[in-house]
């Protein structure tokens, strides 16, 4: 993933944005964000890191059933925007991110010398 | 008409609270009078969108990630029932959360239709961690025309 990523639709003033829900975990590799995103796929997802910060953002859309009249709604779609910011021992340019089921899964390695090396003990 | 029934649902965290609170923030900040969406109900999982059509009624699940596999759908007379698990997985070995905001765990839901189904028609697709489960009515239930004898 290239630092700089070309906004093709940047969010308008005035437009709502929703923050999406995560999950965040780590492990001796780096870490991996986990979000919520139904109705988004992979070509409404943005992820990009600048400085230190990592956003996901695009939108999420709903399909109306041809001929549907609404009887209720719990859920919405819309924008969404989220940033993250990044701890100084990630490697960003091996950031990878993947969007499927309507989850993103944006994978972000550790840089090679912040990870815990097991030493030997010699006697 | 239409009436959910509420099921046992995910644990509450306290994100859903600073979630809520994010909304509120964030709707005030943008000067809107009235959200523009439904606010998520906290109490139900999956959130429904529920729209009639001709043929009966389209309902729409908000499960993102969710393995349709693990989703059972069961329509008896005029109920419907969704239950199933979600983002069950432990983590694995090694690993630290360090924030879970999304729902996990078993679910179930139920919600009385404003008819009698057509258990066999009933059609289920899963796209973008959007479950759409289109619910037609029996045949009994569908409107007839009667025609008018002359005498």
């Amino acid at each position: 993933m290239s630092e700089t990523i070309q906004k093709s639709n940047p969010i308008p003033e005035n437009e709502p944005v929703y923050v999406p829900r995560v999950d965040v975990r780590e492990n001796a590799e780096g870490f991996v964000v986990v979000a919520d995103l139904p109705g988004a796929d992979e070509k409404s997802v943005e992820a990009t890191v600048q400085k230190n910060v990592l956003t996901i953002e695009g939108w999420t859309q709903l399909e109306k059933p041809q001929g549907g009249e609404e009887l209720g709604r719990e859920f919405g779609a819309g924008r969404f925007r989220r940033d993250f910011a990044l701890p100084d021992a990630v490697d960003p340019e091996r950031i990878q991110a993947r969007a499927k089921n309507g989850v993103l899964t944006v994978t972000i390695p550790k840089k090679e010398e912040v990870k815990a090396r097991k030493i030997q003990v010699t006697g | 008409m239409f009436e959910m029934k509420i099921g046992p649902r995910t644990p509450w965290t306290v994100f859903d609270e600073l979630e809520s609170i994010q909304e509120d923030v964030n709707r005030l900040l943008s000067g809107e009078e009235a959200p523009r969406f439904a606010r998520r109900a906290r109490a139900a999982y999956p959130p429904l969108n529920v729209w009639s059509t001709a043929e009966g009624l389209v309902i729409d699940a908000e499960m993102p990630g969710v393995d349709p596999q693990a989703v059972e759908i069961s329509v008896v007379g005029d109920e419907l029932s969704l239950h199933g698990k979600v983002n069950a997985q432990e983590p694995a070995a090694g690993e630290t959360v360090l924030r879970r905001e999304r729902p996990a765990g078993e679910f179930e839901r139920t919600l009385q239709l404003p008819f009698r189904a057509n258990a066999g028609a009933v059609k289920a697709t899963f796209k973008n961690g959007i479950l759409r489960i289109s619910i037609p009515r029996s045949e009994e239930e569908k409107p007839r025309k009667i025609a008018i004898e002359a005498n």
